[in-house]
C-alpha cells in the first residue's frame, strides 16, 4: 500500500519539484513539503522547509510545517522506542523516550515514563528526568503546586546525584526566573564548591547578593508568579520597554485600521491604549474587552495546560477578533469579515512584534 | 454520539475531542483527554465552557457578539471551540498542528450531530388502536402505514 502510495505520489512530487524550479516562492515550498508529508516522507518535508526557510525566513506557513514535521519524526520515534520498551525496559530505552517527550512537548507522558523508570530502580537519572518535566511543566503554566513540587523533586535529584550540576543548574534556572535571589545566591553557592573558582559563577554569586536583601521568599515569589502569569524578568523587560515615547506604532495601527473589513484595532500595554477605529467611549469599552480576553485567555490557558496564549481568535455573527498577546502588550483587531481576514494575523503580528522590540507607546 | 466524534479524533495532530453542554457537563469524549494538564474530561469541560462563558459580557460591553467559533492558541497545544444551539464542540490539538484543517471536520461532526439528535427525537409511530369487535364499526385510527385491521385480526 505504501509502495503504490509513494508510486502514485511521484508525478505529483516531479511537478512540485518543477514549480519551484521555476518559481521558489514559499507556496511552493509549502507545497512540495506537503508532498512528501502526504507520503510520509516526514524528513525530506523537514528539510525541503529548512531549505525554504532559508530563502523565505520567518514564512509562518513554513515555520508551521517545519515544526509539525519535527513533531511526527519525534512521534514516530517514540512510537518505536515505546514498543521496544515493553519489549526489553532498560535504562538506555527510558532515557531517550523521555528525552523524546520533553522535546515534543508531551511533558505529562514524560513525567509518567520517568516514574515508572523509578518504581524500576531507575535511580539519579530517573528522578532527574522527573524533576526537569515538572520544572517544564512549570515554565509553562506557571503554576505555584509545579514550581514547588520541581523544586522537591530537584532536591530527590540532587540527594541521588551528589556531584552533578544539572540539577542544580535547573533549580538556579527556576529560582532566577521566580525572582527567588535567596535561593538563588545558596544554589550558586553549592555550584561553586562543585565548580570552584569559576568567575560566571562568582560574578552571579556577587550580584544575588546584592539582590537578596530586598527579594520574596521562595514561596512568595511562586505565589506571586502565579497571580500574575509572568515573570518577574517579563515584567523587568516590559517597565523598560515601556520608557521612551516613540510614534513608530501609530502609522502601523492606522494602515491597518484603513483595510475595508477592520473596524478597530488596539494596541495596549500596562494601562496605556492605542485604538484606532472607534472613538470616545466606544474606543474605551474596546480596549477594556481586549485586555480582558487577553487575561481571561491566559488564565484559562494556563489551567488547561496549554501554555503561554499565542493567539486568541474570535467569531461570531458581528464579525471576528483576532487577538495577539505578546511579552510586551496585546495587540488585537476586529474586522467585520466572519473569517480573520489572511492578511490580518502577519499585520498584527508585526505590530506585536514592533512593540516587544522597544518601540514605546504615547501616553 | 461517539461515531461522531471519533473521526474527529483520529485527524493527525488532534489529542482530543469533547463535547459537552454550555455550562460544563461533558457529555461524550474521544482521544487523549488525561493528557490534557492530567485534568480529565469533567475538569476540561469545565474549564472551557466557563472561558466562553467569561468571554461573553466582556466582549458584549464593547457590542461585539461571539458565539461560533473560538479559538485559544498556546505554546503547548490548541484548543477550538465550535458553538451550536445547546452544545460546545471542542478539540484540543498538539502543536504546531494547523486550526484550519480543523474547520471543516467541526462543522462536519456538527451537522452529523443535529442529523444524530433528530433522528432521536423524531416521533414513533403512533400506535394503531385496537378495532372495536362490533360489526361494521369502522378503525378510528388510520395513521399507520400499514393497515391496523390486518395486524389485529
Amino acid at each position: 500500500m505504501k509502495f503504490l502510495e509513494k508510486l502514485l505520489a511521484g508525478p505529483r512530487l516531479r511537478d512540485a519539484r518543477r514549480r519551484l524550479v521555476t518559481e521558489p516562492s514559499a507556496a511552493n515550498y509549502v507545497a512540495l513539503a506537503s508532498e512528501h508529508a502526504r507520503i510520509c516522507e516526514f524528513e525530506a518535508a523537514e528539510r525541503v522547509c529548512a531549505e525554504g526557510l532559508g530563502v523565505h525566513a520567518s514564512d509562518p506557513e513554513l515555520t508551521r510545517l517545519r515544526t509539525r514535521m519535527r513533531a511526527l519524526q519525534l512521534e514516530d520515534r517514540a512510537r518505536a522506542l515505546s514498543n521496544e520498551l515493553r519489549e526489553s525496559p532498560r535504562a538506555g530505552l527510558f532515557r531517550e523516550l523521555a528525552e523524546v517527550y520533553l522535546e515534543c512537548g508531551r511533558l505529562e507522558r514524560a513525567e509518567e515514563l520517568s516514574v515508572q523508570w523509578l518504581e524500576r530502580g531507575g535511580g539519579g537519572e530517573a528522578h532527574w528526568l522527573r524533576s526537569r518535566a515538572r520544572a517544564a511543566r512549570y515554565f509553562a503554566d506557571r503554576r505555584r503546586e509545579d514550581g514547588r513540587t520541581a523544586l522537591e523533586w530537584l532536591d530527590s535529584a540532587e540527594a541521588a546525584l551528589p556531584r552533578d550540576e544539572r540539577p542544580l543548574r535547573l533549580r538556579l534556572e527556576l529560582v532566577c526566573r521566580i525572582g527567588a535571589w535567596r535561593d538563588a545566591r545558596r544554589t550558586v553557592a553549592q555550584l561553586l564548591e562543585l565548580a570552584p573558582g569559576d568567575p560566571a559563577l562568582e560574578a552571579r554569586f556577587r550580584t544575588y547578593t546584592a539582590l537578596a536583601e530586598s527579594a520574596p521568599t521562595l514561596d512568595a515569589a511562586l505565589r506571586e508568579v502565579e497571580r500574575h502569569g509572568v515573570f518577574p524578568e517579563e515584567n523587568t523587560a516590559r517597565s523598560h520597554m515601556a520608557t521612551g515615547p516613540s510614534r513608530a506604532l501609530r502609522p502601523m495601527l492606522q494602515s491597518l485600521a484603513a483595510q475595508p473589513t477592520i473596524a478597530a484595532v488596539v494596541y495596549e500595554r500596562g494601562a496605556t491604549a492605542l485604538v484606532q477605529g472607534p472613538s470616545g467611549a466606544t474606543a474605551e469599552r474596546a480596549a477594556r474587552a481586549v485586555r480582558e480576553v487577553a487575561q481571561k485567555s491566559r488564565s484559562a490557558a494556563r489551567r488547561m495546560g496549554l501554555g503561554n496564549v499565542l493567539e486568541v481568535e474570535l467569531e461570531g455573527p458581528s464579525g471576528s477578533l483576532l487577538v495577539l498577546p505578546s511579552e510586551s502588550g496585546v495587540a488585537a483587531a476586529h474586522s467585520s469579515a466572519a473569517q480573520v481576514p489572511e492578511f490580518l494575523r502577519p499585520t498584527l503580528g508585526a505590530i506585536a512584534r514592533s512593540g516587544s522590540e522597544g518601540t514605546g507607546l504615547e501616553s | 454520539m461517539k461515531e461522531v466524534l471519533e473521526p474527529l479524533a483520529a485527524i493527525p495532530g488532534v489529542r482530543a475531542a469533547l463535547l459537552a453542554t454550555p455550562d460544563g457537563v461533558p457529555i461524550v469524549s474521544c482521544g487523549n483527554v488525561d493528557s490534557q494538564g492530567g485534568a480529565g474530561a469533567d475538569a476540561l469541560a469545565g474549564l472551557v465552557s466557563g472561558w466562553c462563558s467569561s468571554l461573553v459580557p466582556t466582549l458584549g460591553a464593547a457590542s461585539w457578539e461571539f458565539g461560533q467559533r473560538a479559538v485559544l492558541r498556546g505554546s503547548r497545544g490548541t484548543l477550538v471551540v465550535r458553538c451550536a444551539g445547546h452544545v460546545l464542540l471542542f478539540a484540543v490539538l498538539e502543536p504546531g498542528a494547523s486550526v484550519e484543517d480543523l474547520r471543516i471536520p467541526l462543522d462536519a461532526a456538527l451537522s452529523r450531530l443535529a442529523r444524530v439528535s433528530r433522528g432521536s427525537r423524531a416521533p414513533q409511530p403512533a400506535l394503531p388502536r385496537r378495532i372495536p369487535q362490533a360489526e361494521g364499526a369502522a378503525p378510528s385510527d388510520t395513521s399507520s402505514a400499514t393497515s391496523p385491521r390486518d395486524s389485529f385480526r
